[in-house]
């Protein structure tokens, strides 16, 4: 192929690409605002739920949590992940102790985000 | 992987995700350069030279897909907490997210880029498709998508990482041609590659700068930030990147043109140097996007 001909070749293919590059929606960034209970709170009651409130609307798609000294509390999840900006799960009847909840999201730009909200029930 | 052991509450998964998507960057922008590489000088290459590089190519390419492939499953076991990498719910948010748009974009590159290495008449065109597709899709998602102007962002993203394609994926071709037995025509192809990088290296610090200036327009926001931090050690490896091209291009080229003895092994050991320093440039890269810019009100929100 001549050097013209390539050139030209090369340009032909650029255009389109350049398109299907550049035509990318905007989006932005995922924060968690609050959560209850909150880090580091001590509570007198057990929580019967844990909420997590972001900036915006995430699709949360792990929540763990773990009793100290103990092995994970399984925590039911409905099948399909969702954008919310307020995500809640039930808890089971939690037993006093230190308590770690480990969270994952998806921000809208598509980075992983997660965090860790540690409390404690007291007896 | 350094900056996330540094965090609170630092994660093995994330910091091994450091590591591949260093990984990805490497295989996937080498596979782009070498296809740039091959439309632009393929026709000065020896048949055989030729042949190698098509292989590298797809090699490359395929490299790249598997990467990417393991830090989308990589991915997968992050957002589950550590929990599974093959949670169908998650796999589908992912799919669905800029993640799989960004993935479906590279995926799809370098697929076109491997027409390069066919016979096909149209092969080159499909494969700068495939070029553009494989440096869109680090403008598909990330820092450049997070704050304002979004459009200039994108823009010198691609214009950066185009560069950069060019430059790293030059590299192992130069190596081959620099080991020839005869060093007249290896040194003319390697003089006319230096002068088309030099008006790269500007658009490329140009661009970078650019980057730095909208990302973090105040420079405590460089000093204050492990995005800052990251951002000073890939400046330094550039610099020093820098100063080993600016080596090849005044003192090895020439001596490789006059026919000194040895001048092709010594110019061909010192772009294995440099080979090197892209991979510590893309860790240094890699580091950066785990953690983020400080927000003065440039920050996108929805």
């Amino acid at each position: 192929m001549s050097n013209a001909l390539r050139l030209r070749a090369g340009l032909a293919g650029l255009i389109p690409g350049l398109i299907l590059g550049l035509a990318q929606p905007a989006s932005a960034h995922s924060e968690l605002r609050r959560s209850s209970p909150t880090n580091g709170a001590v509570l007198a009651t057990p929580p019967s739920s844990i909420e997590l409130a972001f900036n915006e609307k995430v699709q949360l798609t792990a929540l763990r949590l773990y009793r100290e000294g103990a092995a994970e509390i399984a925590l039911p999840r409905s099948g399909a992940i969702f954008e919310r900006d307020v995500a809640q799960r039930t808890l089971p009847q939690l037993a006093p102790g230190a308590y770690t909840a480990e969270w994952r999201a998806i921000s809208a730009d598509g980075h992983a985000i997660g965090g860790v909200i540690r409390f404690r029930v007291e007896p | 992987m350094i900056v996330e052991f540094l965090q609170p509450d630092a994660s093995v998964l994330d910091g091994v995700t450091v590591l591949l998507r260093a990984g990805y960057y490497a295989a996937t922008l080498g596979a782009a350069g070498l296809g740039m590489f091959g439309i632009g000088f393929g026709h000065r290459l020896a048949p055989a030279e030729l042949v190698r590089l098509k292989r590298w190519v797809v090699t490359a390419a395929l490299l790249g897909l598997a990467l990417s492939l393991a830090a989308l499953a990589l991915r997968v076991l992050v957002l589950t907490a550590g929990a599974s990498m093959i949670d169908g719910p998650v796999w589908t948010a992912v799919l669905r997210s800029r993640i799989g748009d960004a993935f479906w974009l590279r995926a799809g590159g370098l697929v076109l880029l491997t027409a390069f290495a066919t016979s096909w008449r149209v092969g080159p065109a499909i494969a700068v498709v495939g070029i553009v597709g494989i440096v869109a899709s680090y403008a598909a998602m990330g820092h450049s998508m997070l704050f304002r102007p979004r459009q200039e962002l994108a823009a010198l993203v691609l214009v950066h990482l185009t560069i950069v394609a060019f430059w790293i994926g030059s590299l192992p071709p130069l190596m081959m041609i620099a080991r020839r037995v005869a060093p007249g025509p290896a040194a003319a192809l390697i003089g006319d590659w230096s002068r088309l990088a030099l008006w790269g290296v500007l658009a490329l610090i140009g661009s970078g700068a650019l980057l730095i200036w909208h990302l973090a327009p105040q420079l405590d926001l460089v000093t204050g930030s492990w995005w800052g931090y990251g951002l000073l050690a890939k400046i330094a490896l550039v610099s020093l990147l820098l100063g080993l091209a600016a080596w090849h291009k005044l003192g090895l080229t020439p001596a490789l043109a006059r026919g000194e003895a040895g001048a092709g092994e010594r110019l061909a050991r010192s772009i294995g140097w440099e080979m090197l320093l892209v991979l510590l440039i893309f860790w240094a890269a890699a580091e950066m996007v785990s953690v983020h810019p400080i927000d003065i009100g440039h920050r996108i929100q929805s």
